[in-house]
């Protein structure tokens, strides 16, 4: 599929502005991601989303200045 | 979501691993850039990647030790935890939610979703749940307004598919990045 080069310009921009600068996972967004799976499945209740996510990987890679580095490059 | 497990083999100077993931869209754009600038490589990783028809099958490959990192979505990562499996979440490149609710022609206002079928990739996921909080701002109760979500496995190609075509009587598809 071949596209018009303004059309591949707004995608890309689409495509770059839509990503998060660090990607940390929102534990309050879980928490309301929780509430609404509650919904569908009661099991969910039992599950605690502190308990399935892990947020030391992305505080360390921002942490550490890797990330903001990474910017820099680019 | 990106999710993994534990590290594998390691062959020479290169990590051998493997990601899966049945995201077909654009979403994945940052994942198939480093594969294609072999960025992975660069940072010593002889990455696999495997397309999966579904994320639970994903999950599954994750509990199984088959695969060590997945993308899914996080709806069905917390409910692998119901289970106990030994999972966790570590990086979400998106915390917006950039889907589309898509309709056959003859919906011409949300009105006219009553007793119609919404296509989903499976109970739980995302975009089921993308689904419960587009009816709900619509002001619509799935239940009370009968609609049913009908699970077209595969990718949101196949929800297009299917809305397009009207299998299964689907007259709307969550189709993510329309």
């Amino acid at each position: 599929m071949k596209l018009a080069p303004a059309d591949a310009e707004e995608a890309y921009y689409g495509v770059i502005n839509s990503y998060e600068r660090v990607p940390h996972i929102s534990l309050d967004g879980m928490k309301r991601l929780h509430k609404l799976l509650t919904q569908i499945n009661a099991k969910v209740a039992d599950v605690r989303v502190e308990n399935v996510i892990d947020t030391s990987f992305m505080n360390r890679l921002e942490s550490t200045g890797y990330i903001q580095n990474l910017y820099k490059k680019n | 979501m990106v999710v993994f497990l534990i590290p594998t083999a390691r062959v020479g100077a290169q990590t051998k691993t493997n990601f899966a993931s049945s995201v077909t869209s654009e979403s994945m754009t940052a994942v198939w850039v480093a594969r294609d600038r072999g960025l992975f490589r660069k940072h010593g990783l002889d990455m696999q990647f495997i397309l999966m028809p579904r994320n639970p099958l994903a999950v599954a490959a994750l509990i199984a030790g088959e695969i060590d990192a997945a993308i899914i979505g996080p709806g069905h990562l917390v409910n692998a935890g119901i289970s106990g499996a030994d999972l966790i979440g570590i990086a979400n490149f998106h915390q917006k939610l950039d889907y589309r609710l898509n309709s056959r022609p003859d919906i011409k206002k949300a009105e006219d979703l009553r007793g119609k079928r919404v296509a989903i990739s499976g109970p739980g996921s995302t975009s089921h749940l993308v689904s419960l909080l587009s009816l709900q701002g619509l002001n619509i109760e799935p239940t009370q307004a009968r609609i049913t979500f009908l699970t077209i496995p595969g990718t949101e190609m196949n929800r297009r598919l299917a809305l397009e075509t009207g299998a299964g009587r689907c007259r709307r598809g969550l189709l993510r990045g329309d």
